[in-house]
């Protein structure tokens, strides 16, 4: 008997235990194989339900079944269970809600693991003469992520884990930030999320230009506000 | 205030540890008892910072501590993940365990993980290539590594050595020590029908560098025999502390670790199994 035809089996329940296995009576394997059958798959689920609690929350007894499926049809594909979980959005392609909640809860796990970084001191941003201000790069925190919804993904993850008032009826931009080492989403204003994402190759006044023209009333006070409180930026350079 | 200053630990000391679990952590630095060293399970700290690493460091100033993988699957057919084998060596290099140790099983097939320690027959192929990855993988972090015995359900027909013999060619082989893990002992022994103080004359225990207690659950299979399953979800039974008494009174105090990974209960009732450790310990 090869693992092959020993994996083969674990993940097949339809599958007859390999051969050349025995109980200690002589009897066949049966119930004993099964026991590695269900630790494999059982501990998939558990680390599934661990990595997608808000989605776990809002399927309730949908879940479990969903994801003995998905533990069977993918698998780890590194022995790096904090990373488990990757394709759990296009496995949900169906319920595109849940598929993006699933987006958002692997960023916020990705942030979890992220490098740390100390945040930039609001001080050196705001002593800036505002023309000095607008050429400057901003580097954003390692552990921040930007992800954008057709639904109210934010609302539905806080609704899901903490309660609170039914998610609103649009789509959501979020900015993921983690101030010390627990990450939070962060609902984004209009044209912040084109801000954010244009600060890695833009200067300030450049990524304000971008974000002005996918929304005219974009905010650059109450994004820079947001960013600095929660630790998303972490360095400037001025440049000339 | 504990001193939090770094340093390192060379070695692990014949007491009681724990499973590290971040729920602990308040636990652990406050109110230790005779708690004096710990184990993490080496894949949780392998992300790039945040608070997994940040407690570990803490706590690595505070405690010894030992890594102990469960994903290289040094039981594998194929070839060790060589980007494991990195990511464990990075790991070393910066934590500086007191001890690393790894499973006699495997869990990797192709690109499958299978987060489970699943079991190998014992023959001389499987010798071979068991000798071999131990030896890759004391040669990527430098150092001697502790090869532990796995708890199985089943016998492979194939097999043609016992597994003791087999764990101790292996330290022949390659100059690796021994994690004597004793409830695995009882629940092989139970699963196969066998004794396990049969087992326990044929171990090498001057070889082993570490002892391992665990809960388990009782089932049964088909055929109304007994089958015990390796839960880590409980309190240590009660014949798996008999053995253990037996083990030290022979071997003399080893650093002994409860192991408790499911329903993981408050810190008073971890540090309770450690403080019967302790007190068997200070016997031995």
């Amino acid at each position: 008997m090869t693992q092959a035809e020993f994996t083969a089996a674990l993940l097949d329940p339809a599958r007859p235990a390999p051969e050349g296995l025995s109980s200690p009576g002589g009897g066949a394997p049966g119930k004993r194989f099964d026991v590695y059958r269900n630790n494999v798959v059982v501990s998939l689920m558990e680390a599934l339900a661990a990595g997608f609690p808000a989605v776990a929350a809002l399927m309730g007894g949908r879940f479990k079944p969903m994801s003995a499926a998905y533990a069977r049809a993918h698998p780890p594909d590194s022995p790096l269970m904090t990373r488990y979980g990757r394709r759990m959005p296009e496995f949900l392609a169906d319920e595109p809600e849940l598929s993006d909640l699933a987006r958002l809860e692997l960023a916020l796990r990705d942030s979890y693991h992220a490098p740390d970084a100390p945040a930039l001191d609001p001080a050196g941003l705001t002593e800036l003469p505002p023309d000095e201000l607008m050429k400057v790069r901003l580097a954003t925190a390692p552990a921040t992520r930007v992800l954008r919804s057709r639904w109210p993904v934010a609302s539905l993850w806080t609704r899901a884990l903490r309660g609170g008032s039914e998610a609103p009826d649009r789509g959501e931009a979020v900015l993921v930030t983690r101030p010390g080492f627990d990450p939070e989403p962060h609902v984004l204003p209009p044209g912040a999320a084109t801000f954010i994402l244009a600060l890695e190759d833009a200067t300030l006044s450049d990524a304000v230009v971008r974000a002005e023209g996918t929304a005219p009333d974009f905010d650059l006070t109450a994004t820079l506000a947001l960013m600095l409180r929660t630790g998303a930026l972490t360095d400037m350079t001025e440049t000339t | 205030m504990l001193d939090a200053a770094p340093h390192s630990f060379d070695r692990l000391p014949d007491a009681p540890g724990v499973g590290y679990k971040a729920r602990h952590f308040t636990g652990l630095t406050e109110d230790p008892g005779p708690v004096a060293w710990l184990e993490v399970h080496a894949e949780n700290y392998m992300g790039e910072g945040g608070r997994p690493l940040a407690q570990l460091r803490h706590l690595a100033a505070l405690f010894p501590v030992s890594a102990h993988g469960v994903g290289l699957s040094i039981g594998g057919e194929t070839p060790l993940d060589r980007e494991h084998l990195a990511r464990l060596r990075r790991l070393c290099d910066w934590l500086k365990p007191a001890s690393f140790s790894e499973h006699l099983a495997w869990s990797t097939h192709g690109s499958a993980f299978l987060n489970d320690l699943l079991p190998l027959p014992y023959t001389p192929d499987t010798l071979s290539r068991v000798a071999d990855h131990v030896s890759e993988l004391q040669d990527a972090l430098g150092r001697r590594m502790l090869l532990e015995n796995p708890s199985t359900y089943l016998a492979f027909d194939e097999s043609t050595m016992s597994e003791t013999d087999f764990l101790f060619q292996v330290t022949r082989r390659t100059g690796c020590g021994l994690l004597l893990d004793v409830n695995n002992v009882f629940v092989s022994a139970t699963n196969l029908g066998t004794d396990p103080r049969g087992y326990l004359k044929d171990f090498p225990l001057e070889l082993v560098g570490e002892l391992h207690l665990g809960g388990h659950d009782e089932d049964e299979d088909g055929h109304g025999a007994p089958l015990l399953i390796d839960s880590h979800g409980r309190e240590v039974a009660d014949p798996v502390w008999a053995l253990y008494s037996e083990v030290i009174a022979e071997a003399g105090p080893l650093p002994t670790l409860i192991e408790w990974d499911n329903q993981v209960p408050d810190w008073p009732t971890l540090r309770s199994e450690a403080e019967r450790a302790a007190a068997a310990l200070a016997f031995a």
